[in-house]
């Protein structure tokens, strides 16, 4: 299974699984199937939807389930 | 990033006719067995010279292309297997090919299953197709082979839910 951050990165800019595949040219089903993980992308849907929200690919995907955006931000900083 | 869309993409496309998964393989079933039973009442009608039987085995197949046209008409399906390249997506054509993959196979075990029945039906004076008969088989394999992969796909497509 590949985890992803699409339906974040999606919801963070207010746009509908409609509105994701219209931009990326894919059936707006596959957007469902990609965020939940039932799908693997390959690597041209990959680099598509990273273009697209402007993050690295390995920011969007993972072969290991992502650490919350909230939790990683929260981290202090170190000195 | 390029946000122009090919106008024949899965996302640009009319909005389809949507039914139930349940619905669905109910139709790809009375599709199916309608065909058939419809076959065997006219050679039953043709056997008892009844026009009866003649009538019910048009009421069967009549009933067989409306549950085809449920299932066919307007929901994408068809063109999901026939349809130009441009007009499904790589998850689509992952699926479609995993139709035919089963196509394949289904079709093979038919036609496996259909020459030992005929080997054994000779030997056992089982029934076996006349002239008639051949026509409803000619027939019915040609729909079992231009609608069993959309007809896969019908069944086993199911809509993720709480899609927007």
């Amino acid at each position: 299974m590949i985890y992803n951050r699409i339906a974040v990165m999606r919801t963070e800019r207010r746009l509908s699984r409609k509105d994701l595949a219209a931009a990326i040219g894919v059936n707006y089903q596959t957007i469902g199937y990609l965020e939940r993980g039932e799908y693997n992308p390959s690597l041209e849907l990959a680099l598509k939807l990273s273009e697209f929200f402007g993050v690295s690919v390995h920011f969007l995907f993972s072969l290991r389930p992502l650490e919350p955006l909230s939790r990683q931000f929260a981290r202090p900083e170190k000195e | 990033m390029s946000t122009t869309v090919n106008g024949n993409a899965p996302s640009q496309r009319k909005p389809l006719r949507k039914i139930g998964l349940g619905v669905r393989r109910a139709a790809v079933l009375a599709m199916y067995g309608g065909y058939g039973v419809a076959a065997a009442l006219w050679h039953s009608s043709q056997t008892h010279h009844s026009a009866l039987l003649a009538v019910a085995a048009f009421a069967a197949l009549a009933a067989a292309v409306a549950c085809a046209l449920a299932v066919f008409y307007r929901t994408g399906y068809f063109t999901w297997v026939f349809g130009p390249e441009s007009g499904v997506d790589e998850r689509q054509k992952a699926m479609r090919n995993l139709a035919y993959g089963y196509c394949y196979s289904i079709g093979f075990a038919l036609v496996l299953l259909a020459v030992l029945y005929g080997e054994i039906a000779s030997d056992a004076h089982w029934w076996l197709p006349n002239r008639n008969d051949a026509e409803w088989i000619f027939w019915g394999v040609m729909t079992v082979g231009l609608t069993l992969p959309s007809a896969m796909l019908a069944w086993v497509d199911q809509p993720p839910p709480d899609e927007e």
